[in-house]
């Protein structure tokens, strides 16, 4: 777990290391970004002895554990080879992403590149177009394997989280059911940013889930800067609010006031960090407050419409469609896992109450989308691939709850 | 347990013949007896055949299997050797391997963790299976491919007809291209045609063209309807057409109306302005 935490760390280390120094006038060509690498691993050595491990708890060797490792060792191993073998060639990486990366290549300044571009270079924030650039600047001719690499890490911490809690069937059949949740398989093995975002945001809040029971700051640090990382990968959604208030929550009643103080300080930067360069290379000087007022007395106009009951129906049908529908075998596990906490009494309140909340600013989202914007229609697929995240603490909850039961099937 | 063999008996039918068959022979939607079937292993589920879950493990792998040959091979594949359809099959495992699991499990929340677990898989399995055999095929076909080969995988001619493009004209130059529309998603596109023509200008003008502006260049869609569609005289022109040679002509002028521009993707070189 420690070698997959540390390569998701480097990676958002590495990217805000270029981002940064490149703006304060350092140019991006081969070497310094040698010299950025070998700045991103020394605080990865440093840290790494204090970074969480996989629980080593003995068990005896069961036949189909090994079964399961080995579906989980195969598809591993053809994520990477299809990775090795593919290039960037999906349409969003070729709009703006890799268009992006290969601009500031070119041009060694992320300035520059943004003004070749236009507005459309500040849709996103930088984080894959700059390890797709450190790629090519080192002379590979893609990035894909970052991407293999993304999933693979994901899946080792999500497995080595479950296993400090469940037994190890459970744990491998929970690794598997995220292998087959909608779209992480097949993002894998594209450019776009659905992986990295539902990566960070889903893991940051499962390691704030293990803060609660664990009580080691390193573990509020780790959900914290995940989660700002998950701001530096996709800006636009406001999903991050759900593992602050957790973060909050679990902070406050615990009265971890310290630890609250660690997390805010490496949050609160990348929560920030795009939103303020973009205002800053527009000359937009309007105040968070006063945004957020505008933006309601936009929302609450466009509410009180005649409309506005039509609209909504039409919100839930397309939120069916683009939400529930393909998410159904993982809303069912959701179900299934409520049920049976509520027969046992025993709720995971936090990350039950999470889960239910992200489902909701998913449709409230939606809903505020339809009011504002005529062409809200046309992104169905963009809303699927949005709620990615989901499935991971869907299934967490899942295999915890069973778990919780003391029925160990297979073993 | 003999309530439910007749049901599962009858979705079988769907796999062998045609989806749609069984409605057709009751006049009964399909997943009214899916339900029915689920319903019925619930209520009667008698855990007496313990060796009940080798058979679904053995079904649900013929299945995965099926999924994986049809993906190497072509659709239709499987129908066409053993007559049986992998795309009807998971009305049919859904109620049977949750019947096997009843045979093998009485508690209540146990048999519904085992129906979830079962529907996760059976719905999400050939979505996986697909994407890994799509993606392995290629490598397995053309271990050692370019970039130019994969990326004519992604986009067809599409890719090939950027790479003229960028043959025939400079980097400096400024090429006239349709609106965005669906009658021109991808070189209506300036976003996209960018990333495989820069560091060329695209100038993105209207659907009827008057005039051309600066643009030193104009690409010739051919699709229904053609665009742009007025005349004008070109230095150069040249016709891109999927998998035939570039014909290339001096001096012509452009017709909408002429055929030899309707169907295919052009370059045309525009006269200087005077």
């Amino acid at each position: 777990m420690r070698l997959a935490i540390s390569y998701l760390l480097g990676l958002s280390l590495l990217t805000l290391l270029m981002f940064g120094t490149n703006l304060l006038g350092l140019p991006l060509n081969t070497t310094n970004s040698l010299l950025l690498f070998a700045l991103t691993i020394i605080p990865l050595i440093i840290l790494y002895p204090h970074l969480p491990s996989t629980p080593k708890i003995s068990t005896s060797p069961s036949k189909l554990n090994k079964i399961l490792k080995g579906i989980i060792l195969v598809l591993s191993l053809v994520v990477l080879l299809n990775d090795s073998y593919r290039i960037v060639g999906e349409w969003d990486s070729l709009t703006l992403y890799d268009f992006r990366a290969r601009r500031i290549v070119e041009t060694g300044s992320i300035a520059k590149a943004a003004e070749i571009q236009g507005s459309y270079f500040y849709s996103y924030p930088l984080f894959t177009s700059l390890f797709h650039s450190f790629t090519y600047l080192l002379g590979f001719s893609s990035p894909m394997l970052i991407y293999g690499l993304i999933f693979i890490s994901f899946l080792t911490i999500f497995y080595s989280l479950l296993r400090t809690h469940a037994n190890e069937f459970l744990s491998l059949l929970g690794t598997i059911l995220l292998i087959f949740a909608p779209h992480l398989f097949w993002h894998a093995q594209i450019a776009y940013t659905n992986l990295a975002y539902a990566t960070y945001l889903s893991l940051g809040a499962l390691f704030l889930l293990e803060w609660k029971d664990n009580k080691s700051t390193i573990f509020a640090i780790l959900g914290m800067f995940f989660t700002g990382t998950s701001v530096w990968v996709r800006s636009t959604e406001p999903f991050w609010l759900g593992n602050l208030l957790l973060f909050l929550v679990i902070g406050v009643s615990n009265f971890r006031f310290k630890d609250i103080f660690y997390g805010l300080l490496f949050f609160y930067p990348l929560q920030q960090l795009w939103k303020r360069y973009v205002a800053a290379m527009f000359h937009n000087v309007e105040s968070t407050v006063s945004q957020i007022q505008g933006s309601v007395a936009t929302v609450a106009t466009a509410a009180i419409q005649p409309t506005f009951l039509q609209l909504l129906s039409d919100t839930i049908v397309f939120f069916t469609h683009s939400i529930v529908r393909p998410y159904a075998p993982v809303l069912l596990l959701f179900a299934i896992s409520l049920l049976m906490q509520l027969t046992k009494r025993r709720l995971s309140l936090f990350l039950i109450s999470l889960i239910i909340f992200d489902l909701l600013v998913s449709f409230i989202g939606t809903y505020v989308f339809a009011i504002t914007q005529s062409y809200w229609r046309e992104i169905p697929g963009s809303l699927e691939r949005m709620m990615m995240f989901i499935s991971p603490l869907i299934i967490y909850v899942f295999i915890i709850t069973i778990d919780s039961t003391k029925k160990n099937y297979g073993q | 347990m003999w309530l439910n063999i007749p049901i599962l008996t009858l979705l079988f039918l769907d796999v062998i013949y045609y989806q749609g068959y069984v409605t057709r022979l009751i006049h009964l939607p399909v997943k009214y007896l899916v339900i029915l079937s689920l319903i019925l292993s619930f209520i009667l589920a008698k855990a007496n055949k313990s060796k009940a879950y080798v058979f679904a493990i053995i079904l649900f792998t013929l299945y995965v299997l099926a999924l994986t040959v049809e993906g190497v091979t072509h659709q239709g594949f499987v129908y066409e050797v053993v007559h049986l359809r992998p795309e009807s099959m998971f009305l049919f495992l859904l109620p049977t391997l949750f019947f096997l699991l009843s045979r093998v499990i009485n508690s209540k929340l146990n048999l519904l963790i085992g129906l979830s677990l079962i529907y996760y898989f059976l719905r999400l399995t050939p979505i996986v299976t697909v994407q890994l055999t799509s993606s392995t095929r290629e490598i397995i076909r053309a271990p050692i491919a370019s970039y130019d080969h994969k990326m004519r995988l992604n986009w067809g001619g599409f890719y090939d007809f950027t790479k003229l493009v960028n043959r025939v004209t400079l980097d400096d130059s400024v090429i006239a291209i349709p609106p965005r529309s669906s009658q021109h998603p991808l070189i209506g596109n300036s976003s996209f045609f960018w990333y495989f023509i820069y560091p060329r200008t695209l100038l993105s003008l209207p659907l009827q063209v008057e005039d051309f502006g600066n643009a030193t260049f104009t690409i010739i869609n051919g699709t229904d309807p053609i665009w742009p569609n007025i005349s004008f005289p070109t230095k150069h022109l040249w016709l891109y057409r999927d998998g035939q040679p570039v014909v290339e002509y001096q001096d012509i002028l452009y017709d909408p109306a002429d055929t030899r521009f309707q169907g295919g993707m052009d370059i045309a070189e525009l006269e200087d302005k005077l």
